[in-house]
């Protein structure tokens, strides 16, 4: 019987990794994501893992990416400040092939933000690819501690199945809500040593590897490599798509949202099934691949999509790109903030309640 | 009246244990209700500067981890209460400490029940004690949680500190005291 | 020497630099609130309050101090100060520039440009907040953590075999042949705040004289995140920072020497 701990979504995020077999972790402080690193501190030397504080954000992506050059399952964490400072290391963990998992605890942003309160402000930049050359990574997106804790284990998993980097996409709320998590080890396919991986010859029967960049490794011929990387991709596309839908069967208005927006758009699915209006949600789970074509069915069949999302409006464009204009998008974006209690210096800039979803849904009924 | 869910929002100014008192709720709560959701509200640490945390406890799947109105408002720091006063359902309750209470509620359609924990615990030695003493308040009115569960997340809280403990026991058995002798709903 | 006439208003006025909040941004026990008097005293004196143009780091100093300083100010990425006060002086070298900043924006993620504006020998003047820890996000461990110091990442306290030893910044600078001045102080009494009083005002005078880089680091207390009451913050800085930290001028030269071509 596995154990079951009250932890939120930072912790959850540290244990799983460490259920996914992965001992190494380079940080960097930042709030709102700062339980990671401190329970990496306190738990990785009891199990002979590795704990660095790096100097920056910056230099914790390149600690990552020769971690990864490595053949060892390394992770850092950081938000989205941080993110931006390493776009250039994951770029050339991209270039690279070599399998890693960051961990982006979004805040509002652009520049320092709030200084770290909530905010869905990242997911252009994350899913896009925030550094140059056109690489892709896999973006995860739980909406609970348990998934959290699951998806962490699936992050090493698929990194080291495809070679990409793999994101794990969360938020204040997500981060600093705490909920009952199983502690349970997932299962995964068997795959093949990590023989390409800087060792020392001697650990690998003599043979050497000479790493200088892809355009060396592809003969000299990039396209090669985009060649190669596009059949990648579409390996993942097809097999690694990742959504859940809630009561949309035979709703007439489907909601699209999330991690922690999904969260107040179950709950306002509900409060308006109660109220007789048939609403339903679909909620992505990997950012990409994008679910487009389960998206694009659901909205056709229900008919109206209404996306709720704590930004000026980034995921709303992937919607239109899948539902090709067949079906109207509507937006519930970062106006649809309020504080209850009218006082920013206690609630931050406000939140998209429940209640104001259900607003926005007896608008479109 | 048992009830399927409750929710509560716990505010005051950081330093005084707000956080706490909502774990301990939290924490207390899996031996009851098979969902339970806690998350604070704060940026940087800092003492003096105002932090609340949402609680709720359900049978049925939470999803919203936020509420714009609870079931019931913990006002530890009386100068919280103008930007809480809107925080509570009609038909809820507010606690409110009456230390430094300048102003008044407007509200007649919820309950507001005053609550003396600074001075409770100032009495027993400490101001600090002042959680405590609204953890017990809150229990002894709400029944949302029976008290026995409470003090064995105390207990295993401040098990190693044993003065610690028997303080923080006494204090949540005064306010548990006061709390259910109060007749609500 | 001059007479200083002490009136009531100087001893406990509010420096007229300094913006009337009615809250502070700081914790009790905090030393900042003492910084951020002694510069608006500072620079009033000096008379550059028109000129002059502060750049905060990230940390708790980011919003507070722009704020209360009645100057021209900016917030700036975290560890960029010295390069953004940089192309300010050099667009505007009759202003005043200065820079404010913690243990990971001047010594961790900052160090890369703040040694290059040494380097660069820029007449700036860097005020550098030292609290041994990273106070803003919960007190984990800065490169100016004590040796067996306990932060949240550092839960068994530093160890120097896996975190190497604690950043001396005032030493480091006083190396680099572009710096004027670099001392070290604290607020921590009396006497102390009138020697970092002196030691600010020398450190700016090194800019508008156009001599060299001058520096001024202070060792502050952090009550939250060292878990100590204010008073027993004092003593420890007292006693265990200061051991670590010698107080005093490491480097004060009145010009900077250039080979024999350059005059």
């Amino acid at each position: 019987m596995a154990e079951r701990l009250l932890i939120d979504g930072n912790e959850a995020i540290a244990r799983g990794a460490i259920y996914g077999d992965c001992k190494y972790f380079f940080g960097y402080p930042i709030t709102p994501q700062n339980e990671i690193p401190e329970f990496m501190s306190r738990e990785l030397p009891k199990i002979g893992g590795v704990y660095v504080q790096s100097e920056s954000e910056a230099a914790s992506v390149y600690m990552v990416y020769v971690g990864a050059l490595a053949g060892a399952r390394v992770m850092t964490s950081t938000s989205s400040p941080g993110f931006s400072l390493m776009q250039e290391g994951i770029s050339y963990i991209a270039e690279a092939e070599v399998p890693a998992v960051i961990v982006n605890v979004m805040r509002m942003g652009p520049g320092i933000g709030t200084g770290g309160q909530h905010g869905q402000t990242d997911y252009r930049q994350v899913t896009k690819g925030g550094g140059h050359g056109a690489y892709h990574c896999i973006v995860l997106a739980p909406y609970s501690s348990q998934e959290c804790f699951d998806y962490m284990q699936l992050a090493f998993h698929l990194a080291d199945k495809y070679r990409v980097l793999v994101l794990v996409l969360t938020d204040f709320i997500i981060g600093r809500m705490a909920e009952v998590v199983e502690l349970r080890k997932l299962g995964f396919e068997p795959l093949p040593e990590k023989d390409w991986a800087l060792k020392g010859k001697a650990f690998k029967g003599g043979r050497r590897r000479c790493y200088v960049s892809a355009a060396f490794s592809y003969g000299g011929v990039p396209p090669r490599y985009y060649q190669h990387m596009a059949e990648v991709y579409q390996k993942i596309r097809d097999t690694e798509v990742r959504y859940e839908t809630y009561r949309d069967e035979d709703a007439v208005l489907l909601l699209l949202a999330y991690g922690s927006s999904a969260r107040m758009a179950k709950r306002a699915a509900d409060m308006a099934r109660a109220e007789g209006c048939r609403v339903g949600l679909f909620r992505p789970v990997t950012l990409w691949p994008f679910p487009e074509d389960a998206l694009c069915q659901a909205a056709r069949r229900v008919g109206k999509v209404l996306v709720v999302e704590d930004s000026p409006g980034e995921l709303v464009e992937d919607v239109k790109f899948a539902v090709q204009g067949k079906v109207p998008v509507h937006l519930l974006g970062i106006w649809g903030r309020y504080t209850p209690q009218g006082d920013i210096m206690t609630g931050g800039s406000g939140i998209i309640y429940p209640e104001k979803i259900l607003q926005e849904i007896r608008g479109l009924i | 009246m048992v009830r399927k869910r409750y929710d509560v929002i716990i505010t005051g100014i950081g330093g005084m244990g707000v956080l706490l008192t909502g774990e301990m709720i939290v924490r207390s709560a899996p031996a009851q209700y098979k969902n339970v959701l806690w998350i604070p509200n704060y940026t940087t640490a800092q003492r003096g500067a105002p932090c609340d945390c949402i609680v709720i406890l359900s049978d049925e799947e939470i999803y919203s981890p936020l509420v714009d109105q609870a079931d019931a408002v913990v006002v530890m720091a009386a100068s919280q209460l103008k930007a809480f006063e809107g925080r509570v359902k009609p038909g809820g309750f507010i606690l409110l400490e009456t230390y430094g209470l300048e102003d008044k509620w407007e509200r007649e359609d919820v309950k507001v029940i005053p609550m003396s924990a600074i001075e409770t615990a100032a009495k027993g030695g400490d101001r600090l004690g002042a959680n405590m003493v609204a953890l017990g308040m809150y229990v002894g009115i709400s029944k949302a949680i029976a008290p026995e569960h409470i003090e064995k997340t105390i207990e295993e809280k401040f098990g190693r500190k044993r003065k610690v403990l028997h303080h923080n026991l006494e204090l949540f058995r005064e306010g548990l005291k006061m709390g259910t002798a109060e007749k609500v709903i | 020497m001059t007479e200083e006439t002490v009136t009531r208003e100087k001893l406990w006025g509010r420096p007229k630099l300094r913006v009337p909040i009615p809250f502070s941004f700081f914790c009790p026990g905090c030393h900042y609130g003492i910084i951020v008097r002694l510069i608006c005293e500072v620079l009033e004196e000096l008379g550059v309050e028109g000129r002059a143009i502060g750049l905060a780091g990230v940390g708790c100093s980011f919003g507070p101090f722009p704020v209360s300083i009645d100057i021209d100010f900016t917030s700036c990425p975290h560890g960029r100060a010295p390069a953004m006060a940089t192309a300010i002086k050099r667009i505007y070298p009759e202003n005043v520039v200065f820079t404010v900043q913690g243990d990971g924006d001047l010594g961790a993620i900052g160090l890369g440009c703040f040694m290059n504006a040494l380097i660069r020998g820029e007449k700036l003047t860097t005020i550098f907040l030292n609290n041994a820890c990273y106070g803003t996000t919960g007190g984990q461990m800065a490169p100016t953590t004590l040796m067996g110091m306990k932060t949240t990442t550092t839960p068994e306290g530093r160890d120097p075999r896996t975190t190497g030893f604690p950043l001396h910044a005032a030493e480091l600078v006083a190396t680099m042949r572009g710096v004027a001045y670099s001392a070290r102080c604290t607020v921590h009494s009396p006497a102390n705040f009138r020697r970092a009083r002196k030691a600010l005002k020398t450190a700016f005078h090194k800019q508008i004289d156009g001599i060299g880089y001058g520096f001024v680091e202070f060792l502050s207390a952090c009550p939250i995140n060292w878990r100590l009451s204010p008073p027993d913050c004092i003593k420890f800085i007292s006693e265990k920072m200061i051991a670590e930290y010698p107080l005093g001028e490491f480097k004060n030269v009145d010009v900077i020497e250039l080979p024999e071509e350059w005059r």
